[in-house]
């Protein structure tokens, strides 16, 4: 009999909470699916590198799983105490009949098993068919391919989620204990009478939220927007501002809309109008904090969706660029004691790269390789970029992006000087990469610059800008600088960097030493493959003063970058937009359940079903509206933060991401929308009059 | 003075063929324009089911309900909600405020919903607030006010909008005796200075008493029919008694 209530109750609430059932079956599968990346290699051809990068992303995973745990955890617990609430006068009843208070947790705790066990069972079942085909998209991100099909099912994977959501649904029933051992008896019969008390906060109070709300939210934009990632902690108060702006707005946004409204008697006293905006303001006491809630966290999702794909895109679309070379051996200035003479690099070389390789028993030579050695100087005396850009005046505009850059690259050291570099050897590099060679005259230099940083270049460049380095001052041979990479690396390696003529560098330091390999044309991939083992066997090795990096490995990091950085987004995007969409879902349709009295007497007073339709469509619009419409004007402003870190990392541009989120968001958050809305629809014309 | 409300031979059916509850049977009566209708039974009689066949929120099984000469059991979807905000106002047991607004929009939605004019909206809500004393409580939430207040306020929305019938079900119901007593004397002034046709719906002899006219019925037929003429409203209510008590009575018998 227990259980046939238990069970009755949750088919019944089934119906009414199809959308919350919906999100936390969705949730469950989400959960799995990303667990099981790991798994998903049985379907792949996999080389001992992916398999490591892949090891990483399961690590990430799972230490954002247990954000996302927490996340979804909140969302059941408040879904969960909104359905109890509702529910109150049954519960109620139950005690009224008898029942003591213990049957009654006991007949909710039963509930929620049964709910936990249908979630938990359909979602993990959706998961594992879903992630047969994550297989495809893992594949297509690793650019590596599907060899054969194995159904997947990874243990690990279910067990985690069972583990978790076990966990969820045992807070669930705990908090299901203490509001039933906690609520009066005449509380629970009376529950649904409990109405907000509708009243409008004095016009000061409203008036005053509303402006400090505004300069709040005026000053964290300011803040992101002049500072970016300069601002340190001032970032954190900016996002606090932003948070506390969000609140305030949200707390007097429908105070202050209904005053407004209320003057204008054309629009207030037209069909229902009165009705719906007075609907809004009546609940927004208690509405305003989930909104808020909300809002920030499609914020978030906005950013963490588009920052992420943005991110991964941009890091592969300059890898061919960055990528000249098949191999690169470099030497940091830590080590370059081993190379010179009395271990101080201003004085005469001993050693070059290649016999460091030979002795390590790597022969460029015997692999037919043609190579490129050259040395990059450094020459602190001279004007630091940062002050040499502030010299010309019509860098201003500028400045600001190209100090951003520098101090994403070495952002322990408040100064970065150009690096030198001798223009055979400059030339050399060209030729190794079968470009023509340049010449310079004496007293001129050639400069090197990224797509990032070619804007602020050129136009110092144009204006005729001087330069001067070791006691020379140098006038510039280029008006525009050359984008040539000077090594393989998964960063532009030219930035900042000065081509002069052979003697201007006399007497300066070392700051470190490469060299490039062009591995023999013709050769296939295994053997390609084979070559570079042979190199990373010398440059893995801890004794030997060395740092290498080839093409493939760079690509290889790159595509784990993509993978990882893709998966998280969508991870955490899809989780936070769900969690979202779904709390406001509940909300609306508990309220309309608590309203259909009033609907009933719109229609008696002798509203058409069109008008009433609309009005709960203009109400349920408003209430997923606003949060959606705040977030997205606060994402145009954490959009130019991302913008100005992408832009260090060399994108062309972050905006298709953009659209490409924000389409994404919207289809999923718009069928949320139109779920609640019919949802809303059908509970309101349920107990129809004619 | 022409009809307002003509039912004729209506039936309302609940149940099936082999289960049939006859709520009302073959019940025929008319109502004058400016009358002050009374309609009393017990509970169970049909009184409730034939309201809300007169106010089109339920459909009859057969028969005819005729407002101003316009058959309204004909009508379907729009022009039922048309018939409704023009023609009809209501007034519940329980009041039906929409407890999110205040009692001045609560009146003046019943305006809105006909399209009044927005200009003037505000000029009608204060001539009728004025008639029924309520104008130092326009301002306030229905929570705000006492169930007399409430009670006015509602039946100033019920015929701001000036309604060819006012259908009032138990208004007393939820008052105490001293409110319901300023709201029946409200009722009587708004039919004596403004016209209204007020058809109410009640089991109470004290709130019947102030008719001018009082149809009872039992079991779902008319059972008699009391008309108030130049009796005094005392004389009029131990006539009323008389005949509840042989409403009961009947049922004595049958015991």
């Amino acid at each position: 009999m227990f259980c046939k209530l238990a069970f009755k109750n949750v088919r019944k609430s089934f119906q009414d909470y199809t959308i919350y059932f919906l999100t936390l079956t969705f949730a469950v599968c989400l959960f799995y699916v990303f667990n099981s990346v790991q798994s998903q290699k049985a379907m792949l051809e996999i080389s001992a590198s992916t398999e490591t990068m892949m090891q990483m992303l399961e690590t990430l995973i799972a230490f954002f799983s247990i954000f996302v745990a927490v996340v979804l955890g909140f969302l059941i617990v408040y879904a969960n105490n909104f359905l109890v609430k509702r529910r109150k006068k049954e519960l109620g009843l139950y005690q009224m009949l008898g029942m003591n208070r213990r049957s009654v947790s006991l007949l909710l705790m039963l509930e929620t098993v049964f709910v936990g066990i249908i979630a938990l069972a359909a979602g993990l079942i959706l998961g594992v068919f879903a992630s047969q085909g994550m297989s495809i998209v893992t594949a297509s991100l690793f650019e590596v391919q599907l060899t054969r099909y194995v159904f997947i099912f990874s243990p690990a994977a279910a067990q985690k989620t069972l583990f978790c959501f076990g966990i969820i649904f045992l807070i669930v029933i705990l908090f299901n204990f203490v509001t039933i051992s906690r609520v009066k008896l005449i509380d629970l019969i009376n529950g649904e009478r409990q109405n907000e008390k509708p009243h409008l906060r004095s016009g000061a109070v409203t008036l005053l939220s509303f402006v400090l709300a505004v300069l709040c939210l005026a000053a964290a934009y300011f803040v992101a927007l002049k500072f970016g990632l300069l601002a340190g902690p001032l970032l954190g108060i900016a996002i606090l501002l932003g948070s506390i702006g969000t609140l305030l707005f949200f707390f007097s946004l429908s105070g202050f809309l209904t005053r407004l409204l209320r003057r204008n008697k054309r629009f207030y006293f037209k069909g229902l109008n009165m009705f719906v905006l007075q609907q809004i303001n009546s609940r927004i006491n208690t509405a305003f904090v989930s909104l808020t809630v909300i809002c920030l966290m499609l914020f978030f999702t906005i950013c963490t969706l588009s920052g992420g794909i943005g991110l991964a895109n941009a890091m592969s679309a300059s890898l061919k660029a960055n990528t000249p070379f098949d191999a690169s051996v470099s030497v940091p200035s830590t080590l370059l004691s081993y190379y010179f003479e009395e271990e101080d690099p201003s004085s005469a070389q001993t050693k070059t790269i290649t016999q460091t390789l030979q002795d390590f028993g790597f022969d460029p030579a015997s692999y037919g390789i043609s190579s490129a050695e050259f040395t990059i100087y450094l020459d602190t005396g001279s004007t630091p970029i940062d002050a040499f850009l502030l010299d010309g005046a019509p860098l201003t505009s500028y400045t600001e992006e190209l100090k951003n850059a520098i101090k994403t690259y070495e952002p322990d050291s408040p100064h970065r000087h150009f690096q030198l570099l001798k223009l055979s050897d400059y030339n050399q590099i060209l030729a190794l990469q079968g470009k023509a060679p340049i010449s310079l005259e004496e007293g001129q230099y050639y400069l090197l610059g990224s797509s990032s940083t070619a804007p602020t270049l050129n136009a110092y460049l144009q204006n005729g800008g001087t330069f001067s380095v070791n006691g020379q001052t140098l006038q510039p041979a280029n008006r525009e600088a050359a984008d040539t990479a000077l090594f393989t690396s998964s960063a532009a390696s030219s930035d900042g960097t000065i081509v002069v003529p052979d003697t201007v560098t006399n007497g300066l330091p070392a700051f470190s030493l490469v060299l490039d390999m062009q591995y023999p044309a013709g050769l296939s991939e295994s053997e390609t493959t084979a070559v570079n083992a042979a190199l990373e066997a010398v440059t893995g090795n801890r004794k030997a003063p060395l740092y290498g990096s080839t093409r493939e490995s760079t690509y290889d990091s790159a595509a784990t970058l993509r993978v990882t950085a893709t998966y998280i987004a969508i991870y955490l995007g899809f989780t936070f937009l769900i969690a979202g969409a779904a709390i406001l879902a509940i909300q609306q349709l508990s309220e309309a359940s608590d309203n259909i009295a009033r609907y009933r007497l719109l229609r008696k007073l002798g509203a058409e079903s069109k008008l009433i339709h609309h009005a709960l469509f203009s109400q349920i619009a408003i209430y997923f509206l606003c949060p959606l419409g705040l977030a997205g004007f606060h994402s145009i402003f954490g959009m130019q933060l991302l913008h100005k870190i992408l832009g260090a990392l060399g994108t062309s541009s972050a905006l298709p991401y953009v659209f490409a989120t924000a389409a994404f968001v919207l289809v999923i958050y718009g069928l949320y929308f139109l779920a609640t809305y019919f949802g809303c629809r059908s509970m309101i014309c349920e107990k129809r009059i004619r | 003075m022409g009809t307002i409300l003509q039912v004729e031979h209506l039936e309302k059916y609940y149940g099936n063929k082999g289960n049939l509850t006859k709520a009302i049977d073959d019940l025929s009566f008319s109502v004058e324009q400016g009358e002050y209708i009374g309609i009393m039974g017990a509970s169970g009689s049909g009184k409730t089911t034939l309201l809300n066949c007169i106010s089109t929120i339920d459909r009859a099984s057969a028969g005819h309900i005729y407002v101003e000469g316009k058959d309204i059991t004909a009508f379907n979807g729009k022009k039922l909600a048309k018939f409704r905000r023009e023609e009809l106002g209501f007034i519940f047991q329980d009041f039906n405020l929409l407890d999110t607004l205040n009692a001045f929009e609560n009146i003046a939605l019943a305006l809105t919903l006909c399209g009044t004019p927005p200009k003037e909206v505000a000029p009608r809500v204060q001539h009728i607030a004025r008639r029924l004393d309520i104008l130092d409580v326009l301002n306030k939430y229905p929570y705000q006010m006492s169930g007399g207040q409430k009670q006015r306020v509602a039946s100033a929305r019920a015929i701001v909008t000036n309604p060819a019938l006012v259908l009032a079900d138990e208004p007393t119901g939820a008052l105490d005796s001293k409110s319901a007593r300023m709201l029946l004397e409200s009722f009587e002034t708004l039919n004596r200075d403004l016209g209204t046709t007020i058809l109410m719906v009640t089991h109470d002899a004290f709130t019947a008493s102030y008719c001018h006219r009082i149809l009872f019925i039992k079991d779902g037929r008319l059972f008699n029919e009391l008309v108030r003429g130049r009796d005094s409203r005392k004389t009029f209510f131990n006539r009323i008694i008389e005949v509840v008590a042989l409403l009961g009575g009947d049922n004595a018998d049958v015991l």
